[in-house]
């Protein structure tokens, strides 16, 4: 049977979650440095109790592990995103005023997400960056699929507003 | 409107009324271009490797508590004696699996991944290799030791252990190296080779070029082009992204039908532009909005076919 302290299963569960974890606390948190602590973390404490966690229990231990490291410890700082990094373009046919609106668009975009909710951005940059679905969110923050909608529903809604400027 | 619409209209759920109502209300374009623009943001760079060896620092000190109280265990004499008269038997099936270990060891081995398929291979020396999707890697475990040499069609990340000279072999070109960690990306005429430590010759024909880290080639129909290695310490599809830097459009289709079961068909689309940037290999609505958004492209999807056309297109 396949063990998490067996050295196969164990790289590859670092190879699936390691990224997402730190996202996910990245984007609740805005702290890289911290966020890289966490998994470190998290995967040291699975490793302590792989004899403990069977493996398709690993991937909640691992989110379990790292909120609670966080709680109550930290306090949220500004997210800082990157933009247009995955999206070089060879050819910019955009006129300069097109480019500066956008830019202008990016930032208003940026402060209307560090204006939400911890757990509403975390769960909407996971689903618009990472492309993780409800289901999986839900998963990770062990909650319903509804309860994901609803704050999908409420961060879209709120950055609409702010950015509008009601 | 129902509960949550805008979390149904992101995932494609609301019914075609409810839609069209949504699409006709004032604030869609804004909704649609904060969903839109969201997509292209991303956190600062999540340094995997450093993380994994810090974890597994830790883990060979936990590990050598463990085998102090094995050792403890084992420490007892001859535990061979009661199951002496079962020696022979145990010897003959030795001799049986040499025999067959010899045997296999003299027939190529082959790993072929399938579409969206990743495979991780660990060569005899420790080298290891990762397969990304639709390509095929071969190699002879019996002239392993003499010449490590390898045969690749398709892409894949190579980490190669210290030791003798190490060839992999593609249909354009061979790329040689002693110990390091590259990437070959070989599809449709295109051969692109990233270094990421330790030195590699690219060759094709006569011409060769020495990369070192940080360092790629493209060769597109035998013209060469030296790059930067843009994606830090291992190749981005690793990471189940897909990225390209001046590459043509129907490398970049081709590619997208290897990671997903899709049909990719084009219309008023000039499959020789270049393109730059990356797609998601997990997400195909994200992927198509990825390449479709800085293209200028739009595209239709129905189940698996997928349509792009140009945007000006009637």
């Amino acid at each position: 049977m396949d063990h998490v302290c067996e050295e196969q299963v164990y790289s590859h569960l670092f190879e699936t979650h390691s990224k997402t974890i730190y996202n996910y606390i990245y984007y609740k948190y805005g702290n890289s440095e911290k966020a890289h602590d966490t998994v470190q973390e998290a995967f040291i404490k699975l490793w302590e109790n792989c004899a403990k966690v069977q493996p398709e229990k690993a991937k909640s231990f691992l989110y379990t592990v790292a909120n609670n490291l966080y709680l109550n410890t930290i306090k949220a700082e500004k997210v800082r995103l990157k933009y247009a990094d995955r999206h070089q373009r060879s050819s910019t046919n955009e006129s300069p005023e097109y480019l500066m609106e956008h830019d202008q668009f990016q930032e208003k975009l940026q402060n209307a997400l560090n204006a939400l909710p911890e757990n509403q951005r975390s769960t909407f940059l996971l689903n618009r960056i990472n492309g993780k679905k409800y289901a999986e969110i839900a998963e990770m923050e062990g909650v319903s699929v509804k309860a994901i909608e609803k704050r999908m529903h409420l961060a879209l809604k709120a950055l609409r507003e702010q950015i509008d400027g009601i | 409107m129902e509960e949550n619409y805008l979390a149904k209209w992101l995932n494609g759920e609301l019914s075609a009324e409810e839609r069209k109502a949504f699409e006709n209300s004032p604030e869609f374009a804004l909704y649609k271009r904060i969903a839109e623009e969201s997509t292209l943001l991303s956190a600062p760079d999540f340094q995997a490797d450093k993380v994994w060896e810090k974890v597994t620092e830790n883990k060979g000190e936990l590990l050598l508590e463990e085998d102090g109280v094995i050792e403890m265990d084992t420490a007892r004499t001859s535990w061979v004696a009661p199951f002496r008269p079962f020696l022979k038997i145990a010897a003959a099936i030795v001799v049986v699996m040499g025999l067959s270990y010899i045997y296999i060891n003299s027939q190529a081995t082959t790993f072929s991944s399938e579409i969206a398929e990743q495979i991780n291979i660990a060569l005899p020396d420790q080298s290891e290799v990762v397969l990304n999707a639709e390509s095929e890697l071969s190699y002879s475990k019996k002239d392993w030791n003499e010449s490590r040499s390898l045969k690749l069609d398709g892409e894949a990340y190579f980490k190669v252990a210290k030791g003798a000279k190490f060839t992999v072999e593609t249909n354009q070109g061979e790329i040689a190296v002693l110990g390091t960690e590259f990437n070959v990306r070989q599809r449709n005429g295109l051969l692109e080779v990233s270094c990421f430590e330790g030195k590699v010759r690219v060759k094709q024909g006569a011409q060769t070029l020495v990369l070192t880290p940080g360092q790629a080639v493209q060769i597109l129909h035998g013209n060469w082009q030296e790059k930067e290695v843009k994606e830090g310490d291992r190749p981005s599809w690793m990471d189940n992204e897909s990225r390209f830097s001046s590459v043509p459009l129907k490398i970049v289709f081709n590619e997208l039908q290897r990671q997903y079961e899709v049909d990719v068909d084009s219309d008023g689309v000039d499959l020789n532009t270049l393109f730059s940037g990356s797609f998601s290999n997990t997400d195909l609505n994200l992927a198509l909005e990825s390449i479709s958004i800085p293209t200028q492209m739009r595209y239709t999807r129905d189940g698996k076919k997928v349509l792009f056309y140009a945007k000006n297109t009637p």
